[in-house]
């Protein structure tokens, strides 16, 4: 029997070279390997979480050898957390999708690329032309490409629908920020001499540089007080840990900014010179006391007279955190006016723009597109889908959008095809069975990926994209006292052939939709583009990677020109009333609250730590093994009342929400609110393609109810009450 | 391994090395009906493998060559499948260079490892170019079996123990990990199959001695 054989090398002399090469011999070869020149380094952009931190990428023969932070990149300055490390190994995972695949039944299976983009614009021309581009939507974890060519693309299409992971992030301090200052501060942290953290915990989330920024205003003497009914890895840093009621930190905010009032140590002079609608705000704050706000809060009303004293003497040197997730990015029912209070009372201490207090920062200067090249696609007329910015839906909804209202369309037939850059929204919202449905119910779905995770194991079509470390991506602008530009280069080679990066992609589908002319540059040229406004050339910052420059408008200590409608701070919103809300933050209770006489009763919170970002590192093996090491899966539960309900340190419990119920080992701490259980975020994958995260731990978002806040929009993280007993 | 025998053992390693590639529809064909595993056994015999070494066994059939392409797929690339992965390194610590900085630097699992950058670089000397579709895997198992092949026709005989101590001594943890992962018996038998080959030739170096 005779069988064509596949030629596997092109041998030219190679067959006998390969007998005569000492090289051959592998011992030989490590030896020659080991005495190789010292390592090359290349730059980049971190990808272990979205904070797009700078990275050295050191290489020895061409092969990855390890990774150091960039020292001019604003969020790395030299350093990176254990995530870059972890993030790492991406590079050379096996399990990483290589080829495009198509779903057949419930297998997938290949397909070519030409097919697979024909397919896929042929169904989404059939999906617009039947139910109008209302029915699509992009769903992005924001990064520079997928921002410009996801919109781009989106728009020349008619779609307005662009959803953001940020639901389940910041969103409520977007708009409550938005709505007092017309865009969010940050700390002027290393020269802060009080600080008020209202559940931020720089020590475990995200960036290296804030973390180093805090430490240097701890050397240098401030006043760190950590609120948080949970002593985290930043409580035990700062000076003061403060426990409180998990969902009550607007009232304490509201009753600080009473007591300002009342005992008039807040800086009237910049309330009246750079503020509209104190009146109104006073007015509201009348009622809640610290003696009122101790009865919600579980903070002792001498307590939140103290802080509020001790901010108002640091004033304007100090800050109330503006935050991220925290406690109040994404988490409540009154999360947004938690945010608004933060503004309102960071105002109060007349430290905008002061030395130590809250800070406005530009980007750099970046090059913008030639029109002709790159035509901005006419405005979508059709509203959003998701209801953000729509009337009668989520007015005041940012456009990071509101995914989960997106799937509950998508169950009503009301969204038929969506495209899914890099993000998880199936594990990484709450309430996986209803993100799911949403997913299922849809007849295109295309997720463009480099893992197969819990929803691309859902698509119609899988897109492989390189990993972050063998692409060359966008020139983008991060903001900062000495704005950073930065790019990815091409650090390593492609490993796998048939991945394709995102430019590469959406310019098929724009061809064979006819709308190519939107696309009129290719990456390089944009970058070139972009990068002629910092008078250096693509080749040049190819080697540079990153560098930090003086940013588009140069900072300076003093009040910010604000982009309010007043231009001014505004305690009192227009816009909230016209959308039918409360023009000042006034107290609210979260959604739902344990019932206090229910000795298994708690809310459930969660958090970050360290070396995860949610689900995206958590099938990383060296990452997953700190957690093992740790048992940093455990769910925190108070020591007392654990000791009511048998409960020791190590039992397994069983955790019941309305929803679902999940077994998990306990972690008994005095370190912990009597009325809250904290897990940590990231942990329960499902996937079982995901070997390493399958079955560690539990997800507090399998217990957590699909919701959205009516303000924001916002995914209402923390808003689960659960049972718990010994399982 | 007796003298002599070295164009028959190369035929072997090439068959082999066929069989872990992806099926074409004539491979697959042939393994659906059965014709390629007697061409394996007739190699192996004339390699010196007793006759009949095979497992006469049904299940090393499948009735339509879709099912063959499809039991490759599902065990070795597709992402939702068993996912055994035909790859030097994945069986290996990444590198044993005491300077490498990578937190998995000497973990299993990862591609890209010692092995891949030693047979890279034998690439780049003797001017061997593998396919494109190899550029995550240079140590492959069929480029392996490939490699051996012709140093089985071309190389000596202290050359073809090193390359099988050096680089195909993996095997029976391949076998092992596809065994526990449940894979088609059609590819499990084949990998078995590879193993013995291996294995024979790694115990007749030990035994024999080294040609002077």
């Amino acid at each position: 029997m005779q069988l064509t054989r596949r030629q596997l090398f092109k041998r030219g002399f190679g067959a006998a070279a390969l007998a005569a090469t000492p090289l051959l011999d592998m011992d030989r070869w490590m030896l020659a390997h080991a005495a190789s020149p010292a390592e090359t380094t290349k730059p980049s952009i971190c990808n272990g979480c979205s904070s797009h931190c700078g990275i050295q990428v050191h290489l020895k023969d061409g092969r990855l050898w390890k990774v150091t932070g960039h020292p001019d990149h604003g969020r790395s300055r030299g350093r990176l957390c254990a995530r870059a490390h972890g993030a790492a190994s991406w590079v050379y995972d096996p399990d990483r999708l290589t080829q495009p695949l198509k779903r057949e039944g419930n297998r997938f299976v290949p397909i070519t690329w030409d097919k697979a983009l024909d397919e896929i614009a042929a169904k989404l021309q059939d999906v617009l032309k039947q139910h109008g581009p209302g029915s699509l939507f992009w769903s992005h974890n924001p990064r520079a490409d997928g921002v410009l060519y996801g919109t781009q693309f989106m728009h020349a299409l008619g779609a307005p629908t662009i959803v953001t992971h940020n639901a389940a992030c910041n969103t409520a301090l977007t708009v409550g920020y938005n709505a007092v200052f017309g865009k969010t501060p940050e700390v002027d942290l290393a020269k802060c001499r009080y600080l008020l953290l209202i559940g931020r915990n720089y020590a475990e989330g995200i960036r290296v540089s804030n973390s180093v920024e805090l430490g240097q205003a701890l050397a240098a003497g401030a006043k760190v007080v950590a609120v948080d009914p949970r002593h985290s890895a930043t409580a035990s840093i700062a000076s003061e840990w403060v426990p409180i009621r998990p969902g009550t930190d607007l009232a304490l905010l509201l009753a600080m900014a009473q007591a300002l009032i009342a005992e008039n140590l807040f800086d009237a002079a910049f309330v009246r010179d750079n503020t509209v609608g104190f009146e109104k705000f006073q007015e509201a704050v009348k009622g809640y006391t610290p003696d009122w706000a101790a009865a919600e809060t579980g903070i002792p009303a001498d307590a939140i007279r103290r802080i509020a004293r001790e901010l108002a003497a640091a004033k304007p040197h100090c800050a109330v955190d503006p935050s991220w997730k925290g406690a109040f990015g994404a988490n409540y029912a009154n999360s947004t006016d938690t945010a608004r209070a933060v503004a309102c009372l960071n105002a109060m201490l007349g430290n905008i723009g002061a030395e130590g207090g809250l800070v406005f920062y530009s980007g750099p200067k970046l090059g913008s597109l030639p029109a002709e090249r790159w035509p901005a696609p006419p405005k979508p007329t059709v509203p959003r889908t998701d209801g953000a910015g729509v009337a009668g839906e989520f007015p005041l909804a940012p456009s990071q959008g509101v995914p989960q209202q997106l799937m509950r369309k998508a169950r009503e037939g009301k969204v038929k095809a969506g495209i899914v850059l890099h993000h998880n929204p199936v594990r990484n919202f709450p309430d996986p069975a209803f993100m799911r449905a949403g997913m299922e119910a849809l007849d295109l779905l295309v997720v463009i990926e480099t893992h197969l995770t819990e929803t691309a194991e859902l698509a119609h079509y899988i897109l492989p994209e390189p990993s972050y470390l063998e692409q060359e991506e966008l020139v983008e602008g991060m903001p900062g006292e000495k704005a950073t530009v930065a790019m990815r280069t091409v650090a390593v080679a492609k490993r796998f052939p048939e991945t394709r990066p995102l430019p590469e992609i959406v310019e098929g589908l724009a061809r064979r939709m006819g709308i190519e002319r939107y696309f009129g540059m290719n990456l390089e040229e944009i970058n070139r583009a972009r990068l002629a406004a910092q008078k250096v050339t693509l080749e040049e910052f190819r080697a540079k990677g990153s560098m930090m420059v003086e940013p588009s408008s140069p900072f300076k200590y003093g009040m910010p020109k604000l982009t309010t409608a007043s231009g001014k701070v505004e305690f009192a919103s227009e816009r909230f009333v016209k959308a039918g809300f409360s023009a000042v933050p006034v107290w609210s209770a979260p959604k739902v609250a344990p019932d206090r006489n229910d000795p298994k009763a708690f809310r459930l919170i969660h958090g970050k730590q360290g070396y995860h970002s949610h689900s995206a590192t958590a099938n990383v093996p060296i990452l997953m093994q700190i957690s093992k090491d740790h048992a940093a899966e455990r769910l925190w539960i108070n020591a007392q009342r654990a000791a009511a309900l048998g409960i020791k340190d190590g039992d397994m419990v069983k955790v019941k929400s309305p929803l679902a119920s999940s077994t998990v080992r306990a972690k008994v701490t005095q370190r912990i609110h009597p009325e809250a259980a904290f897990l940590p975020a990231g942990y329960g994958g499902t996937s079982a393609h995901r070997r390493v995260a399958k079955g560690f731990g539990i997800s507090p978002n399998d217990l957590t109810v699909a919701d959205a806040e009516p303000i924001s929009g916002h995914a209402m993280m923390h808003e689960v009450v659960v049972t718990i007993e010994k399982a | 391994m007796a003298q002599g025998a070295g164009s028959a053992r190369a035929r072997l390693y090439e068959a082999f090395s066929e069989v872990f590639l992806p099926p074409s529809d004539e491979q697959a064909a042939a393994l659906a009906d059965g014709r390629l595993v007697h061409r394996l056994d007739e190699l192996m015999a004339a390699a010196g493998f007793a006759r009949g070494f095979l497992p006469a066994d049904a299940s090393l059939r499948h009735s339509d060559p879709k099912r063959v392409r499809e039991a490759y797929w599902d065990a070795f690339e597709n992402p939702k499948g068993a996912r055994v992965h035909l790859v030097e390194s994945v069986y290996r610590p990444w590198t044993q260079s005491a300077d490498c900085g990578l937190a998995f630097a000497r973990d299993r699992g990862w591609l890209g490892g010692d092995s891949a950058a030693h047979l890279e670089a034998v690439y780049g000397e003797t001017g061997l170019e593998p396919p494109p579709e190899f550029a995550h895997a240079p140590d492959h198992l069929a480029l392996e079996l490939e490699l051996m092949a012709l140093l089985a026709e071309q190389g000596s005989r202290e050359q073809q123990d090193r390359f099988l101590a050096q680089h195909l001594s993996w095997m029976p943890d391949l076998v092992a990990r596809a065994q526990s992962e449940g894979i088609d018996s059609l590819y499990l038998q084949l990998l078995r199959m590879a193993n013995a080959v291996v294995a024979r030739d790694m115990a007749a170096s030990a035994t024999e001695p080294a040609p002077q």
